[in-house]
């Protein structure tokens, strides 16, 4: 695993990828910096990464386009598999480097608000709280990238896919508003969503017998909890999309809470496609 | 020694069989062939004989280590260049190198030793520091076996070592893989007869996914004839043409066409002594030879006479 992080941190860094990426965070937390507390003096840092949390859409992509697409078009996979590594092992030691990248330019940007703290008082702990949640975020959406990146062999078609899977994690409060919120409507997104996730049960394991039994059991489930306790589907349709915004999560902490439910969510999901993409590595290796 | 037992070995891509049923076993330093069409199944065996893919049904054992439960300990005595040598072309190839024994787990202490050596053995030393991106294909090729060499395994796999490269390193590869064969198990596949034929000390011939035949070169050559065909046009009768070709000794496997008045056409199976033979016996008879030329049977027609197929046979594949 060790080997695999090192030689993708010096890939980074002897392409243009690494430097894209750092100046990208650097460049917007350099602007939102000097506007919000240099020209118009907010005190309150943590601002700025709520402000350039949309930096994430285009830099993230950019990230982990490469990471598992190149391996396959370039067949270097083969020589991975063939080495004594385990896919996760793979997956880990790839998800690591990108992680530390993405640390990289925050520890750089966590200076800011110690060089302003010398010339009046900054709230270091809402500041810190906030930066910490940042780069939680940033570790479940290079997750998800690194996921996409997982299925496609192209960097660029797995680069557009990341990107439309974040735009929808960051509107996905807003578009979730615009559904509505009777219980009847809740039944029937959640149905439609079942017959989905069991297409996609189809598609994977080529075996009707599973996907048919899937469909009775989550179709019938919906039925008796609509039938039975509908209570339970009150509001569930903005819930389920306000589980997957994840950058609006954000916000209690740039208002001053150290939200540990939320932290937990933030590592509980990254680990989530960290596996998917173990899984989907997996597949392609051994079907 | 065995170093590779295969039992049943199949693999079946949703409804097309890609290996079907193969079970054979390597012995210690012999270098061996996988002669066969693309689409074969040459890839797809040696994949799996790699760990990195797995079977439908049947087993691998690589020194008594079964490929699919004991992966680590498998590993460990396979070397592996796929048709494409995996490289990262951004890197050079001493980085490559040390990459791969620290993903192969050898030791750190050994890790610069072993890959200088690799590198010398290989003949990519004066090369190592440039990045593998701008080396030509031959050089590429070579950092491709000498990756598969890193870890000192006992059974090196080499699939289409010489494909797309030019004659002149077609001979330094193939004198590299001789030169491995002596402290190496190897095997190696191609689809070109001479190149097996000249490397290998047994050659097995697949075909649809099956093992069709399993001998050393000389014996599977012998069964398939010589492998050249001469062609000529000679001017007399058929008879005449005939007569002065009994009176050289070839009879079997003659095909004579009747060009016009005057001209015959012969076509027949034949080595350098045979047509010597030939040529001398038309000169005595004063029959004039218009053209002679050899054609070494293609492995298409080898092939298709190996595996009975007739010439109208759909196959799947081309040789």
């Amino acid at each position: 695993m060790a080997g695999i992080y090192k030689k993708e941190m010096r890939s980074y860094f002897r392409g243009l990828m690494g430097w894209v990426f750092l100046a990208l965070i650097l460049l917007t937390f350099g602007i939102y910096t000097s506007v919000l507390c240099l020209s118009k003096g907010f005190a309150d840092f943590s601002l700025v990464p709520y402000n350039a949390q949309f930096v994430f859409l285009i830099a993230i992509p950019l990230l982990t386009m490469r990471s598992l697409a190149e391996e396959r078009r370039q067949h270097t996979d083969q020589l991975l598999y063939s080495s004594s590594l385990s896919s996760a092992e793979i997956v880990i030691g790839k998800y690591l480097s990108c992680v530390t990248i993405l640390a990289l330019p925050l520890v750089i940007s966590c200076l800011y608000p110690l060089v302003l703290s010398g010339h009046g008082r900054v709230v270091l702990e809402t500041t810190f709280s906030t930066m910490l949640a940042f780069f939680l975020l940033g570790c479940v959406l290079t997750a998800i990238g690194l996921f996409f990146s997982a299925l496609s062999t192209n960097q660029f078609v797995s680069a557009a896919i990341s990107f439309c899977a974040l735009l929808f994690c960051y509107f996905a409060n807003d578009l979730g508003s615009l559904l509505s919120t009777s219980i009847a409507a809740a039944f029937y997104f959640f149905s439609v969503l079942a017959i989905a996730a069991v297409a996609l049960l189809r598609v994977m394991t080529k075996n009707w017998l599973a996907a048919g039994v899937a469909l009775l059991i989550l179709e019938g489930g919906l039925l008796l909890i609509y039938l039975f306790v509908p209570t339970i589907l009150d509001g569930s349709v903005a819930a389920a999309f306000g589980s997957i915004a994840v950058f609006a999560k954000l916000e209690t902490f740039s208002n001053g809470i150290l939200n540990i439910t939320v932290l937990l969510q933030y590592v509980s999901l990254a680990w989530l496609f960290v596996f998917f993409t173990i899984q989907a590595v997996e597949k392609r290796r051994w079907s | 020694m065995i170093e590779v037992e295969v039992r049943n070995l199949t693999k079946k891509y949703d409804n097309h069989l890609a290996v079907d049923d193969i079970s054979f076993s390597i012995e210690t330093g012999k270098i061996y062939g996988f002669l066969g069409p693309n689409g074969a199944g040459k890839s797809t065996t040696m994949n799996i004989l790699a760990g990195c893919l797995a079977a439908t049904n049947g087993q691998v054992l690589i020194h008594n280590h079964d490929i699919f439960e004991e992966q680590k300990e498998a590993k460990r005595h396979i070397g592996y260049l796929p048709e494409l040598p995996p490289l990262y072309l951004d890197m050079t190839p001493k980085d490559f190198l040390v990459f791969v024994s620290e993903i192969r787990c050898v030791p750190k202490a050994q890790r610069l030793m072993d890959v200088s050596k690799i590198m010398n053995r290989t003949g990519i030393s004066e090369v190592a520091n440039r990045l593998i991106g701008q080396l030509s294909k031959g050089y590429r090729q070579r950092v491709g076996i000498a990756q598969a060499l890193i870890g000192n395994p006992e059974v090196i796999i080499l699939d289409e070592p010489t494909v797309g490269l030019d004659p002149a390193q077609i001979i330094e590869i193939r004198e590299l893989i001789r030169q491995l064969g002596k402290d190496h198990t190897i095997l190696l596949s191609s689809h070109i007869l001479s190149e097996v034929s000249e490397l290998c000390d047994e050659v097995m011939i697949l075909s649809k996914g099956k093992l069709v035949a399993r001998d050393t070169p000389e014996k599977l050559g012998e069964m398939l004839g010589s492998g050249n065909r001469l062609y000529m046009q000679v001017e007399g009768s058929e008879a005449e043409v005939r007569a002065v070709l009994q009176s050289a000794g070839m009879v079997e496997k003659l095909l004579l066409k009747t060009l016009d008045t005057r001209r015959i056409s012969v076509e027949l199976e034949a080595d350098d002594a045979v047509k010597e033979r030939i040529f001398y016996a038309f000169a005595e008879a004063k029959l004039l030879i218009r053209e002679m030329r050899t054609e070494k049977m293609t492995l298409e027609e080898i092939f298709l006479e190996y595996t009975g197929l007739g010439k109208g046979d759909t196959y799947g594949g081309n040789l």
